[in-house]
């Protein structure tokens, strides 16, 4: 592949990985922060059987900001983005059933900036777009900025 | 190909699981965790858009004969009333304007829609006593209502009762057996 191709895909492979990173990260702090309100909003969308709502509240964003930091660091980078793929299905799902239930409800995706805003069909659109993001980070092989393909060069010349 | 796939699912399992224990031990030190198991419902405010909708008038393009499962008559007018007669397939909720329908003529109701697969629900009836000199009082309106705000979809109400349905040419069933 020529020099120019390279460079391209790594370029891609940098702006999709750190994008999904920044998104899961920023996604995690109000949850972590204030779990209470996160496991109010995980019940809202009336999936969850009560007994499991808490423990939703409680894993996902950990499991948000453990892959957010492993694709800034480009360390196992596929299996991350491979999570980030799970998890936009989910979100993506449970939006859709929300919708499909008329139920009048902010996403709670992100902080509280977003307070006030009824959640629409265009979540699903930003949640299918980060999903085809995860898809392609998986598919592809790391960038030449990550920690995988450093760790790949060293095993190379060891 | 499939190494890499499984390698990267592998990976993925791991971080959920690592996750998990961070996130679980975390919530047991920090003073305002959560309980892993709520026993308490949390209090929810999410209005459904179909409790505040008003039941619509049905027109000719809602009526269907009986025989036709897609559309499910719902007969709002008292028991004697719907014996002496009624629409063909027709349900009977005999709807009282004091009390409205039972939660068990609701859940007739949505049985009856899930059983048929309807795609419309039509109610219907207007009733006056026998030999009354008052205006009929129409059951169909408020029973329409009463179901939306059950949450069935595809309800609305006829107005003019049964003889609007004869006039559109509905089969009706008489307690002698006539037509």
């Amino acid at each position: 592949m020529s020099d120019v191709k390279t460079w391209i895909k790594d370029g891609f492979g940098v702006v999709a990985r750190l994008a999904l990173a920044g998104t899961f990260i920023w996604a995690c702090i109000h949850k972590i922060a204030e779990p209470y309100d996160f496991g109010l909003q995980v019940a809202t969308y009336q999936i969850l059987p009560l007994s499991l709502v808490n423990l939703q509240a409680i894993v996902l964003p950990w499991v948000e900001l453990i892959v957010g930091l492993l694709l800034i660091a480009g360390l196992l980078t596929r299996g991350a983005a491979l999570v980030t793929c799970g998890m936009n299905v989910m979100f993506i799902v449970a939006i859709a059933l929300a919708l499909a239930a008329d139920l009048h409800l902010q996403c709670g995706c992100f902080s509280s900036a977003e307070a006030g805003d009824e959640m629409d069909a265009s979540l699903i659109v930003r949640d299918a777009i980060f999903l085809v993001v995860g898809a392609a980070v998986t598919l592809m092989r790391p960038d030449r900025f990550t920690l995988d393909r450093l760790i790949e060069r060293r095993r190379q010349n060891a | 190909m499939i190494k890499t796939a499984v390698v990267s699912a592998l990976q993925a399992a791991g971080f959920v699981v690592i996750a998990a224990g961070v996130a679980i031990g975390t919530n047991a030190i920090r003073s305002d965790g959560i309980p892993l198991v709520t026993d308490i419902e949390y209090e929810i405010f999410a209005p459904c858009k179909d409790s505040e909708a008003e039941s619509e008038a049905a027109d000719a393009s809602d009526l269907a004969d009986g025989a036709d499962e897609s559309v499910l008559y719902v007969d709002a007018r008292p028991a004697e009333a719907f014996e002496a007669e009624h629409v063909d397939g027709s349900i009977n909720i005999p709807y009282s304007v004091l009390f409205g329908a039972t939660a068990e003529d609701i859940a007739a109701v949505k049985r009856e829609i899930a059983a048929r697969g309807a795609k419309k629900v039509v109610v219907f009836g207007t009733y006056a006593e026998p030999e009354s000199t008052e205006q009929a009082v129409d059951l169909a309106e408020p029973l329409a209502q009463q179901l939306i705000e059950a949450e069935i979809a595809g309800v609305k109400h006829l107005e003019g009762g049964i003889e609007e349905l004869k006039k559109s040419g509905v089969q009706t069933v008489k307690k002698s057996g006539g037509s």
